[in-house]
Formats: structure tokens, C-alpha cells, sequence
């Protein structure tokens, strides 16, 4: 710990009053005397704002004190001061040129009949023509997506029609219903929408040519056993093994062969959707058109 | 009860008499009263009219505009295009200062223009390099004033083009034009806290800029 020289001794060509302990650790309390001065922490923007803020409040009693306390903050206002008056001073240059209006640009520029209908759409004030077109375009395209997926309005998505497609690779016995008995279609009919392309019943992801024939179950006509593998269109007098692989095999050359069916039953859907978006962009197009009219 | 006297007298009571501040029909001011009998006369379609709004106003907004839009010919462009854009919206002011009216629309179309030269720069401030132009001397300045003056101009312009353009233009607003931190804010599209933080930030951001030449601001 410094000791303080005596009163009587001071250091040579030093105050007695200005002397000071050197170092933080020496000082009986944080500040001593001073506030901490280091300009680093403080807050400037505090400072900028001491320029023109209200009088008053405690802001501006923090800043007039930082100001006060820190010769660098007092600094940084002075500095201020001196820009805001040098901008306030800052010469204009002339003006290069007259900016009156001819007859010609005031032709011009007055909007008369279709013209000042058509830039009414994209003046400021037109609040209503851009989410209507946002709203009809969004209609449109998700009325052309709905009309063009399979699947996608029976609410089952893509996922029957990758069921589908697994079930034709795998060589699972047909689940088009044309193709199949009886019995085959009343498993099928529950599980496919009313218009889409014909959805397998769970059944049908399993089966293997090995699997064939499975567990006889009984119709509920006939009472006779016939297999239940999906959709392989059982005769009644063909239950031999080898008769049910050929007819598989045969059921599903045919499903494999068959086009995948997209929905064209929905012509009206997919006029409306296009007509909603061909009126999406054509609001759009007409707003782009009006703002160019404005600013020409 | 729908039949109580007292309902009777609230519902029959009169409509609250509202001042409208923005009505063009309070007129103490000459400027205002002068000016808004010559936009009603170029709205009526008297284009002479409208052209003395012009004369009257072009000095003060090109000034306005030079400082926001470093480049002149670019200013010069802002300016004739806010007249154009006044013109042809002649209907949409609702009252308040006409001049207030005009710098909105000036301001907006400098920010407008400085946005589109960010999207597609072509030379960045060539104006800055002009030193053609320099303030008229008097007659008993000295040389040493007169340089003085020249880098100080040369030095404040050059930061001015460096800050941003919200807060070159919240600085021309506030300390060149005059206008509070609420004119500005409703002139600007923005809050009154970004107004003041574009300010306070900008003045912090040129003295960053010149720190190394503030002696030629200091005294």
C-alpha cells in the first residue's frame, strides 16, 4: 500500500492537494474523488442526443453528467455541436435548371378516361386490387394442383399412388377392380375414392408369388373358399397352385401394362382453376401497367 | 327505457365540434393562404398556377434534394420528378402546408432514387470529385478563409455521402430543414424512435468519419 509523503514533504514540483494514490488497489474506496473516466464504457448515442433532446428527464441528466464528469464525452459534444452547425452551413449549389412545366408535360401528365381508370390501380390509395390478386392467383394455382393430383381431393394424397405403383412393381396380384372376382372387389371398393384411380387394399402390399394361394377365406355369397390375395381373379374351378401363379403372372402383365389413369373427370374444375389464375396475373399485369402509366 | 329522457338527450345531443388542423381553410398565414389559392386555381386546371408554385419552391427543394442525392444531375432529376409526381396528384393533398406537401413528395422520391442506385450503382458520388463549384467569396474574405471554408465544405459533404441514406436524410430534415422528429417521422414513413436514432447515429457516424479533420470544424 502507497503511503501518503508527509504534509510537510511533499515531492518536488507536486501539490500536495493534486497527489492521488497511483493505483486502484491503493484507493480507500472505488471513485475516491473522480467518477470512472473510462470514455469507452459510456453511452455516446447518450451524448448525441443531448443535442436536441427535451430538457429534462433522466437521460439528459445522465448525459449532462457523463459530459460533465468525462472530458472525452464534453469533447464528443463539442464536436457535435460544430458538424451540426457545419451542415446547417453547408453552401447550396445552384440550381442547374427551370423545373416549370410546359403544356406539353401537363398534357402529358393529366390523366383523362382509361388512363386515369387504369393508374387508379396502382396509385397509393388502391388498397383492394393487390391481395385480390394475391387471392385469386393462390385460388387458381392451388384449384389447378387439387384438379391434377390424384388422389389429392379423396384426401389420400400421394401416398395411395405410390402404394400403387410399389404394389404393380412388386407383382402383387391386380387391384384394379375390373380385373378382379367378386370377391376381389368388395375388398377393393371400401379402401378406393369414389373418381380416382384405383387404390389397393391393404392387403395387396404383401403378398409375393410364394404367398399365393393364401389362407382360404369364405365369400359371403357362396360361402366357397376362394384366395384371398387381392385382387388375382380366382375362377371358381381354377384353385390349382399352378393355375393361381399363371393367373397372377397374367394379372400382372396386365396391371404392369396399363397406363397410370389421371383424373380427367374434373374438366370443370381445371377451367375454373385456370380461369381464376389467368385473373391473378391479369390483375397483376394491369397494377404493373397503371404504376408505369403513373410515374411516366 | 329506450324511451328515458335521459337517452333522448344523449342520443339528440350535437356532434362534437372537431378543429381540423389540416383543413385548408384555416389560412393565417399569407405563404399558406397564397399558396393554397394557387393550387386550387392549377387543380382547377390553370397550369401558369401551378408553375408559380414551382418557381416559388424549386430553390428550396433542390436544396433539400442536393444534399440527399449526392449526385446533381441525379438531384436536378429528383426534383423534376417530384414536380411531375405533384402534378399529377395534384388531387390527393388534403390540406396542411403545401410546402410541407411538396418536401414529402421530394423526399420520398430521393429515397426512391437513392434505392434504385443501390439496386443498380453506376458511379458511386462522381460529385464528390467536382470541385468546380465553390460558394461565392465576398469581397474582404481572405484566401486562407476562403480554403478553409472549401475543405470544410469538401470534407462535410464527403462524410455526408458516406452515412447512410436514412441517416443523411434524417439529418438534412432536422438540421438543415428545420422540421421536429414528428414531421420527419410522418414525411419518412417511420417511428419517431427510428427518427431519432437515424439522427443520433448519423451525427456519431460523420464525427467517426472526420475525426482525423475536426480542427477544421473546431472554433
Amino acid at each position: 500500500m502507497a503511503e501518503r509523503p508527509p504534509a510537510d514533504d511533499p515531492a518536488p514540483g507536486t501539490a500536495t492537494t493534486a497527489w492521488e494514490p497511483a493505483g486502484a488497489s491503493a484507493r480507500l474506496t472505488g471513485e475516491m474523488t473522480h467518477p470512472p473516466t473510462d470514455h469507452a464504457t459510456h453511452d455516446e448515442l447518450l451524448i448525441a442526443s443531448l443535442l436536441d433532446g427535451p430538457p429534462g428527464g433522466p437521460d439528459r441528466d445522465r448525459a449532462e453528467a457523463l459530459v460533465a464528469a468525462c472530458d472525452d464525452c464534453a469533447g464528443l459534444q463539442r464536436d457535435l455541436v460544430a458538424l451540426a452547425a457545419a451542415t446547417r452551413a453547408l453552401p447550396t449549389p445552384p440550381r442547374p435548371r427551370e423545373f416549370t412545366l410546359s403544356a406539353d408535360d401537363a398534357d402529358r401528365l393529366r390523366s383523362t378516361g382509361w388512363r386515369r381508370l387504369i393508374t387508379a390501380f396502382g396509385s397509393s390509395r388502391d388498397v383492394f386490387s393487390r391481395p385480390l390478386a394475391i387471392g385469386l392467383t393462390t385460388l387458381g394455382l392451388a384449384g389447378l394442383l387439387a384438379s391434377t393430383i390424384p388422389g389429392v381431393l379423396s384426401g389420400q394424397g400421394g401416398a395411395s399412388v405410390a402404394l400403387s405403383s410399389v404394389e404393380r412393381s412388386d407383382g402383387a396380384a391386380g387391384a384394379a377392380p375390373e380385373s378382379s372376382g367378386v370377391n376381389s372387389q368388395a375388398q377393393a371398393a371400401p379402401a378406393a375414392g369414389p373418381s380416382v384411380a384405383p387404390a389397393p387394399a391393404p392387403p395387396a402390399l404383401a403378398p409375393s408369388p410364394e404367398a399365393l394361394p393364401s389362407e382360404p377365406t369364405y365369400d359371403k355369397y357362396g360361402a366357397s373358399p376362394v384366395a384371398s390375395s387381392g385382387a388375382a381373379a380366382v375362377a371358381p374351378g381354377s384353385s390349382s397352385p399352378e393355375d393361381l401363379a399363371v393367373d397372377a403372372a397374367a394379372a400382372d402383365a396386365a396391371a404392369a401394362s396399363a397406363p397410370v389413369e389421371l383424373p380427367a373427370e374434373r374438366p370443370g374444375l381445371i377451367v375454373l382453376a385456370g380461369l381464376l389464375l389467368a385473373l391473378g396475373f391479369g390483375l397483376f399485369a394491369l397494377r404493373w401497367n397503371a404504376r408505369r402509366l403513373g410515374r411516366g | 327505457m329506450l324511451d328515458s329522457p335521459s337517452l333522448r338527450i344523449a342520443v339528440r345531443r350535437d356532434p362534437p365540434i372537431v378543429e381540423d388542423l389540416r383543413s385548408t381553410t384555416v389560412t393565417d398565414d399569407p405563404v399558406q393562404r397564397r399558396d393554397l389559392i394557387l393550387l386550387e386555381r392549377a387543380r382547377e386546371g390553370d397550369l401558369g398556377a401551378f408553375n408559380d408554385l414551382v418557381t416559388l419552391y424549386q430553390d428550396q427543394l433542390f436544396a433539400l434534394v442536393v444534399r440527399m442525392v449526392p449526385d446533381r444531375d441525379q438531384a436536378s432529376d429528383v426534383v423534376q420528378e417530384a414536380f411531375f409526381s405533384a402534378f399529377r396528384h395534384l388531387d390527393s393533398f388534403r390540406g396542411g402546408r403545401v410546402k410541407s406537401w411538396l418536401n414529402r413528395i421530394c423526399v420520398n422520391a430521393a429515397m426512391d432514387t437513392q434505392r434504385a442506385r443501390k439496386r443498380r450503382p453506376v458511379q458511386p458520388y462522381p460529385e464528390l470529385d467536382d470541385e468546380s463549384w465553390q460558394p461565392p467569396a465576398g469581397p474582404d474574405v481572405d484566401p486562407e478563409r476562403i480554403f478553409i471554408q472549401a475543405e470544410r465544405t469538401h470534407a462535410l459533404s464527403g462524410a455526408l455521402a458516406a452515412i447512410t441514406d436514412d441517416q443523411r436524410a434524417a439529418i438534412v430534415l432536422f438540421d438543415v430543414e428545420g422540421y421536429d422528429y414528428t414531421e420527419i417521422a410522418e414525411m419518412t414513413g417511420v417511428s419517431l424512435g427510428t427518427v431519432k436514432s437515424r439522427i443520433h447515429r448519423g451525427r456519431l457516424a460523420l464525427r467517426g468519419l472526420l475525426e482525423g479533420r475536426m480542427e477544421l470544424f473546431r472554433g
